[in-house]
Formats: C-alpha cells, structure tokens, sequence
C-alpha cells in the first residue's frame, strides 16, 4: 500500500483515515475513558448540593448540569474518531465510576450504555467524517437524549408531561453545551499541547493554531 | 537466552518466531516524516547491527534516537501516521513480521506496566502472542529471577520503586524471548540507586551475548562498561559511529555540548557562594511531615532557611524529602510543629500577620516561595510559554507593561524566546525544566523550593539550571531542594540535610496488598483464589470466609443484578415493585456481606428513593382526587399511588445492583468479559490497563491542585479551577497513554493471533443460580402484578 504523497495542506484534508482501531486508539480511549470515570466519581459526591438549588427553583431544571456525566461519550469520539469511540468512551468511564465510587452500582454501566448509544448514533449519521463544533454538539444532544430516556423510565416514569418536557430539554441542552461544546473546547485545548500529534484531531487543531 | 531454554513444546512460539538466537537490525536509506510534519525525523539513515552487538546510541533532543528504536520494534503506526521510505529490517525482515524478537523498553516506569500484578504483567506479550499457558507458566519466575527481582507474584505494580517498575517492565519483556532489547533512555527518571538496579540488570542479560543491546541515554558513564560500539545520530543521519573511546576521543567535547553527559567532561560549576547565610527566612521546629492521606515519615525536625544559602534534603527514597519540601513551601499541612516565616519574608509586598505558609492565600504564597515541582507539567497553567512566565506576575495583581517588564528578559536569559509563542507541553523535558524554573523566579519570591529540579536533565541544562540557582543564591535568595544529586549538591555548596530512613514499610513489603481501588479497600479477600500459578494460591491465608458475592463471576454478578431492572422497567405499580423487593430482601443474607457495610453502601439509593418519590408525589400523572394544586404541582391519588410505587422501584432495581457490586479488581472483571462474555480482548484489556492509571491520576490532580496554589492561580473561582485542573489530568493522561500504548503493542498487544488467558475465569453452578434467581424474582414480581390487574404499563 503506498500512501499518496502529503503536501503541506494534506494534514487537514487527508485522505479518508482508516475506520480500523489501531492500538494507540484502543489505549487513548481508554485512557479518555477511565479520566472521564474518576472525573464522573468526583462529580457524583458533589453534584447534589449545586443542583438542589436549581431543582427548587424549577423541578426538571436540575437536569441543567447533568451533561458531566456525558462527556466521556463525545470527548472521546471526536479525540479517536473510530466506529463505536464515543459508545466505548462512555461505558469505560461508567463502569470506571462504578468501581471506583460504587455509587449506583451497576446501574451505572446501563446508563452509560444508552447515553453512549446516543451520541454513537450521531457520530455515525454523520457516517463518521465530521468532528467539528456542531456535531459535538449533536453527540452531546444525543448523548442527551439517552439520559433523559433513562431518567424517566426508571425514575420519573408516570410523571406529568410539562415535567417531562423540563427535564428532557434540560438533559438535552446540557448534553449540547456542556458535554458538546465543552468536549470539543477539550479537544482543542489538548490538541495544542501537542499530547494528541498521533490523532486526525491533534494534527488538524495544531495546523490551524500554526498558522 | 538470558532465560534458560525449559524444552519449549513444539508448535510453540517457535512457530510464531522462527528465528532464534541473536537478532540483526539493518537500515538501508530509511527516512521518516510523521504525518503531519513536513521536515523527515530520520533521513536516508543507513546502519547495521550485528547480532550480539552492543551498541549506545547517542544524539541530541529531537535527533530520531526513539523514533529508531520504535522503527525496529515494529510500533511506529501504518502509513496514516507518516511516510517512510527505504529499508529497514530485524533478521533482514520486515519489523511488522518479527513480533517478539524485539523487546522495547521505555523511559517512564509508570506509563509502560500493564497489569495491577506482576506475574501478569510478565504473561502479558507472551499471551498476547498466544504462547501456550504451561510455557508461559514457565517464564514468568525465571523472567522475574533475571532482572533480579524478589517479588511475590501478586505484587501490586503500583507500589514498586521507580527501579523497580523498571525491572520489572524488563522482565516483562524477556518473557517475550527477545533477539534484541532496545532500550530509550532506561534510566532517565530513576534516582542513583534505581539506575544501578536496571544497569546490573542489563549487564547480566547481555553477558553472554545472546541478545543485542541497543540502548539510548545521554549519561555515557552508565552504559559506557556495557557496550561495544557508539553511534551518534544528529539531525536524523549518523555523524558518529565506532568504538566508544573512539568517539569519545573524536567527538566529546561536540557531544558535551550538546548535552551529552561524556565521562571526564563535567559540565561546568558556578563559583562558590561569595557571603555568608543571612537572615532566617523560615524556620521549622519540632516538625512532623506527612503526605496527603499518608503516615508520619519524618518527625522532630529544626531547620532554618537562611537568606543566601543553598539547603538539600537528601536521603533514601521513601525518606519524605518531596513531602518536606511541600511542608516548608506551604503546600501541605504539618503533622505537629511548625513552619514559621520570619518577619523579613513576611513583610514582603502583599505583607501577612500569618506566620505558617500553609495557611497563606494563594496570592500571598507565589510572592514568597518560588516551587519547582519534579515533574514541570503539572505546573503548567497557561496556553503559551509567555503567558506561562505572567502568571505569577498577574495573580501579583502587576499590570501588563509591569509583566512584560518581567518576562521579556526572562525569555532571553532562560533561552526560550524562540518559544514563547507554544505551547508549554510542546517543550521538550530540558526545556521545561528552563520554563518551570523561570516561572518560579517571575515573582522574584526570596525563597525556592525545588524538587529533584536536576533529574534526568542533560548536562548543558544541568549547568543552566545550576547557574540560575547560585545566582538566586547570590543575590541574597534561599533555596531548599530535595535531590539525590551528588553532583549539584557539591555544585551549589549546599548545606546537607540527611533525611534518615522512615520507619515504614519499604516498596518490597508493601506490595502485599491487593489492587485497591480509589474509595474501597474494604473486601479485599477474593484475591485468595485466584493463582497465577499453582503454587502460589495454597500460600495464601483465608482469614475469613469469603462472602458468596465475591465468589461469584464477574459477569454473573452484572447480569444478575441488572436483570431487575431490565424487567421491572415495564411497569410502575405497587405490587410488582414490592414483590421484587420483599423477595430480594428474603434472599439478601444469602450474599454474605456485612449488614453494616451493606447499609453504608445502599446509603444512595436509600437517599434517592424517597427523594424520586417525592417528585413523583408532586409531579406525577394526576387522577382521582386532588388534594393540592399550585404551580406545576398536583397530589392527588394517583400521583400518591404512583410515588408509593416509585420509591419502592427505586429500591428494587438499585439493591440488587448494589448488594451484587463486590469491587472485583479490574483484572478479575477482564478476565470475565473477555473469556466468559467473550468481549473483544483488545478493548478490554485497554480499559483494563487503563484503569491501572488511576491511582497514577489521583496523585497527578493533588500535585495538579498543590502546583496551582503555588504558583498563585489557587484562589481562582471553582469552575475555571475545575476547567483547567481536568484539562491538565487529561494531558498527563493522554501522554503516559500514549507511551503505553507503545510499550503494549511492542508486547505483542493488537496482534492478529488467537490470545492465551492464563488466568482461568470459571463460570460455576453458583453463577448459573444467581443469573437464573434474579430471572425468577423478577418474573415472580411481573406475574403478581398481572394477577392482582395492578400491572400498569409505562409506555401507553
């Protein structure tokens, strides 16, 4: 196999990269994964005092902050950008956070599975050749999606619809901006240290810092 | 072979590696550009190396030494990742076709481990490249044995010493039973005492010539005894290549300047301090120091930093001079005693009444104590080299023509103008070392604090760095360093503190512990049956008897545990929820596990029930009476039947998934998933080698949190503290992933051949049960509430 010859602008528009998993994306993922679980222990034993306040205010709107638990799924997608990263990415660090903090158990992989699930199927949409802005933001609504099925069929089920309404468009818009944006923030951010030169997205990030 | 042949079976790895004996490495013409970079790291590079040869290769930062050795082991990527041309072979064959003859050993001992025990991080590259179990069975003590390790086979990888670990990843790769081990820089992060463990473990490996040695390290006078031959690379070609007195004789004095540590060219020291100490600057008295979470390791300590004065904290590893160190800076509470600061460091501008650093703010710390941490990135906050330096500065509250007057000049004197626009993690180590210093003196604080500030640094950045001290030493600054470097002592005149051995545990004792998690440590027993090899499981004592949770499969735990929720989730009523749990609870004491502990554990799901209860009571479909109304809220009966409900949900499908969570180690969940769920084994033994890391995490984000308050950006809001502290986890993350990854593949991990589990994960009657009571319990509950006509379906 003989690769065709890069000109200086071949690092942004390079040829289709390989869906194929190499070993440094099966290890960065699970790297990103497992960070992402201890990230999500912490947050577990803080979350409830912050969120109270929000959910006195207007019962739903807690929902607002939950997209911590979904940044996993779509910072590891777009960092691997592989068939099943962002569903691997969120079920490492699930599972991460429920041996570590043990908080719901097993429970937690169930979560992970779905919210993973969601923002996989926007990757895959987007037939795995966009990592920009908003497809982050579309993982992470998809991302949200997953949870607020979750939510509210394990523990809201039979709720009244404008509570459904609140806590779904809560989950969806934190699962947007802060799982969304703020994984593609992460992203950039990593790509200009120059940790992520073996990756499409730290090659395409410094190129675009360089010049 | 270092490891005597044992009459290896046939049909054995031999098939795999035909070729025995010695391997030859060859480059004819070979260049290399990583994708993405337009100049080639290794160009039209031409080299042989006999088998059996022992060869040193030298070259300045950036010259390709590494990227050689990962070409020869096979690891450097496809052709996405960068375009080679020319020749290069092992054995005179592609590298891709010589799995397992070349063995590669890295520089960071925490990034290249693999497995929480250590027998199983030697099994792992032979049972990655499908080696029958009895034969691996075989290697694993006598790979242990040649780099002279004494460790019990469950060691916890975690808690070895740096020398160690490295050993350790040695005989790691010796179970692979290379031709050829390569080795970057073996020794670059290890103190005096680890570099000997992993040189007379090389020597004794090499003595019959059986292997070939390529090793990269800028310190000649280690490997100088062990080789034969010198090549010198320089600008990705060979400048130098021949007997090491030759090349030393004809090209020492080049290589001395570029950094190379050449024996008989010490780099050059500063002049001896020109005054006399002065004033007492901080003072310890009757100080006890412990790290964060740890026991006491240094008690009854008295100890003046004086203005002028050079002080090293010296002593064995384990001694506590990094802990001491972060006392005296402020960074970490003493255990008893006191550090005080005397009036002339507290009347530095902002001034402070408080005498204890530890209780300084975060702004009032950075004016007064400069920190060099050992490691400089994790007190990197900044996106570029320049704002990098107007950090301190800034937090100082100085405008920015004040900052610029202070860090322009910092650029030029420290050599890093060319560099002040990147990234302060795109830096190379001597380079980051400069910044890390430079940093610390931004805020001209009147004392340093240095840890280890000379490790693994090549000799031009040694000599800097040590002109920089004795500077701040001359102008009247006091420096505290903990070091286990001879040569800089001497160098600075430094007054030597001798830190003597802590009386715990050493390394080697201390590894008789289980992997442990963050948070539990509290069953720990399941490790009694799980033998690597036969003769190590009859050794372990069984205290008590394990509980029937942590004997039961990992996988068989999940599923029974998660099968309630899966069914439950059909329907919210009162009756199928509370049948599933009052046949749980039944069945509860049957797991074995302590009532107290199992209470402490169930504590969220006895918190969150009520509380989704009680949403539901206000929230939830309203029909029938209603009792009250206001805003969205509506109680009525329906939504008082739907919370009774609710709460008892909640219950029925988080106890289950709680009381069946026993913590099995991450190995123990491996082998289950990949053998008996028969999950793909390359995924899930990267979450397991990741989850490795993460004690490694832990202590990254307290050194993270430590470093930011020392360099003035700790009394910042909550959430850009947050923002940038898990940007920076993230980054020390992705790089010792990134060193992991090759040091796995270079194990054989990823190959395209069926995997030898040598650990058995038996799936037994009891997990069959388990799986089947909760399908059972479940349907029991769903089959109550169609009787009674209580089933409500919550999709309608």
């Amino acid at each position: 196999m003989v690769s065709t010859a890069p000109s200086t602008t071949s690092a942004a528009r390079a040829p289709r990269p390989s869906m194929r998993w190499r070993v440094v994306d099966i290890v960065i993922a699970s790297v990103l994964g497992v960070a992402g679980g201890l990230v999500m222990v912490v947050w577990n034993l803080t979350y409830q005092p912050i969120t109270a306040p929000i959910e006195a205010a207007l019962p739903g709107l807690q929902a607002l902050l939950y997209g911590v638990w979904l940044f996993p799924a779509v910072l590891v997608g777009l960092v691997v950008r592989k068939p099943g990263a962002a569903l691997y990415g969120e079920l490492v660090a699930a599972a991460t956070s429920a041996l570590l903090g043990g908080f719901w158990g097993w429970t937690a992989i169930q979560w992970g599975l779905v919210q993973g699930l969601g923002a996989e199927l926007v990757f895959a949409l987007l037939l795995y050749r966009a990592w920009g802005l908003v497809p982050a933001i579309l993982a992470g609504l998809g991302a949200g999606v997953g949870m607020a099925i979750m939510d509210l069929t394990f523990y809201y089920a039979d709720s009244r619809p404008e509570f459904v309404v609140i806590y779904a468009a809560s989950a969806m818009t934190s699962g947007a901006i802060l799982a969304g944006g703020g994984s593609w923030l992460l992203t950039r951010a990593l790509a200009r240290t120059g940790a992520l030169s073996r990756f499409a997205a730290g090659r395409e990030h410094a190129a675009r810092a360089d010049s | 072979m270092p490891i005597p042949d044992t009459g290896r079976p046939p049909g054995g790895d031999e098939a795999l590696a035909p070729t025995t004996g010695a391997a030859s490495l060859a480059a004819e013409a070979w260049s290399w550009t990583p994708a993405g970079r337009a100049a080639p790291v290794l160009a039209g590079l031409d080299l042989a190396i006999e088998p059996g040869e022992r060869v040193l290769l030298l070259g300045a930062s950036g010259s390709g030494k590494s990227t050689l050795l990962q070409a020869f082991a096979g690891v450097l990527g496809g052709d996405d990742e960068g375009e080679r041309a020319g020749v290069l072979t092992v054995d005179g064959r592609d590298p891709a076709h010589a799995r397992g003859r070349i063995g590669l050993l890295l520089q960071d001992p925490d990034a290249q481990l693999v497995l929480a025990r250590a027998g199983d991080d030697i099994a792992f590259g032979p049972e990655n490249l499908g080696v029958p179990a009895d034969e691996i069975r075989r290697r694993v003590p006598l790979a242990l044995a040649a780099v002279g390790l004494d460790l019990p086979l469950d060691a916890d990888t975690t808690r070895l010493s740096g020398g160690q670990k490295q050993r350790l990843a040695l005989a790691g790769v010796l179970a692979l039973r290379p031709g050829a081990v390569l080795l970057d820089e073996p020794t670059a992060q290890l103190d005096p005492a680890g570099v000997r463990e992993v040189a007379a473990a090389v020597a004794a490996l090499i003595a019959d010539r059986s292997m070939t040695l390529l090793v990269v390290e800028h310190r000649v006078d280690v490997w100088a005894p062990l080789v034969d031959r010198v090549i010198v690379l320089e600008q990705g070609r060979v400048a130098a290549d021949g007997p090491v007195a030759d090349v030393m004789r004809a090209q020492g004095e080049e290589l001395a300047a570029r950094g190379v540590w050449v024996p008989g060219r010490a780099p050059e020291h500063p002049a001896p301090a020109s005054r006399a100490p002065g004033e007492t600057l901080l003072r310890a008295r009757g100080l006890a120091v412990r790290p964060r979470g740890g026991a006491v390791v240094q008690v009854g300590i008295d100890l003046d930093v004086r203005a002028g004065e050079v002080i090293a904290l010296t002593g064995v590893n384990g001694a506590g001079k990094t802990t001491l160190a972060l006392t005296l800076a402020g960074l970490l509470d003493p255990a008893s005693g006191d550090v005080v600061a005397g009036d002339a460091l507290r009347a530095v501008d902002p001034p402070v009444e408080e005498p204890s650093p530890s209780r300084w703010s975060s702004r009032a710390l950075v004016a007064r104590l400069g920190v060099v941490f050992q490691n400089p990135e994790h007190q990197f906050v900044a996106p570029t080299v320049r704002e990098e330096l107007a950090v301190g500065p800034r937090a100082l509250g100085r405008t920015e023509e004040e900052a610029a007057a202070i860090v322009e000049p910092l650029l030029d004197r420290l050599r890093l103008r060319a560099l002040a626009g990147s990234s302060p993690f795109t830096l190379s180590g001597g380079e980051q070392r400069r910044l890390s210093v430079a940093t610390a003196l931004a805020t001209a604080p009147p004392v340093l604090v240095l840890d280890e500030p000379s490790f693994g640094q090549d000799s031009r950045t040694w000599a800097e760095l040590a002109a920089l001290l004795a500077a701040h030493r001359d102008a009247g600054g006091a420096i505290v360093m903990a070091t286990h470097d001879r040569e800089l002592v001497a160098a600075l005149g430094a007054r030597e503190v001798v830190l003597p051995a802590a009386g715990v545990a050493s390394p080697l004792t201390a590894t008789r512990g289980v992997y442990r998690s963050v948070v539990a440590d509290d069953l720990s027993d399941a490790r009694s049956e799980r033998p690597i090899n036969g003769g190590e499981a009859s050794r372990a004592p069984r205290p008590r008897r394990t509980a029937l949770v942590e004997r039961l499969n990992p996988v068989a735990a999940i599923a029974a545990s998660l099968i309630p929720a899966l069914i439950l989730i059909v329907t919210l009523d009162i009756v199928s929820a509370g049948v599933a749990l009052a046949l749980q609870l039944a069945l509860l004491p049957l797991l074995g596990a302590p009532p107290r502990l199992l209470l402490l554990r169930l504590s969220p799901v006895l918190i969150a029930a009520p509380l989704t209860a009680f949403t539901l009571l206000l929230y939830g479909e309203e029909g029938g009476r209603v009792y009250a109304e206001f805003l969205l809220v509506r109680i009525s009966d329906n939504s008082i039947e739907l919370a009774g409900a609710t709460f008892l949900r909640v219950l029925a499908i988080g106890i289950p998934a709680i009381a069946l969570f026993a913590r099995p180690d991450a190995t123990r969940l491996g082998d289950a998933l990949g053998q008996n769920l028969r999950l793909p084994a390359r995924f899930v033994l990267g979450a397991v080698a990741a989850l490795r890391l993460v004690s490694l995490m832990r202590d990254d984000a307290r050194m993270l949190e430590r470093a930011r308050r020392a360099r003035g950006v700790g009394d910042r809001g909550a959430a850009r503290r947050v923002a940038g502290l898990v940007l920076s986890l993230l980054v020390l993350a992705v790089r010792r992933g990134s060193s992991l990854a090759i040091a796995m593949e270079a194990r054989g991990f990823g190959a395209p051949l069926p995997r030898t589990w040598l650990r058995p994960s038996p799936w037994r009657g009891i997990d069959s049960a388990a799986v089947l009571i909760g399908i059972l319990i479940s349907a029991a509950a769903l089959a109550a509430a169609l009787l009674t006509g209580e089933f409500n379906a919550i999709l309608d």
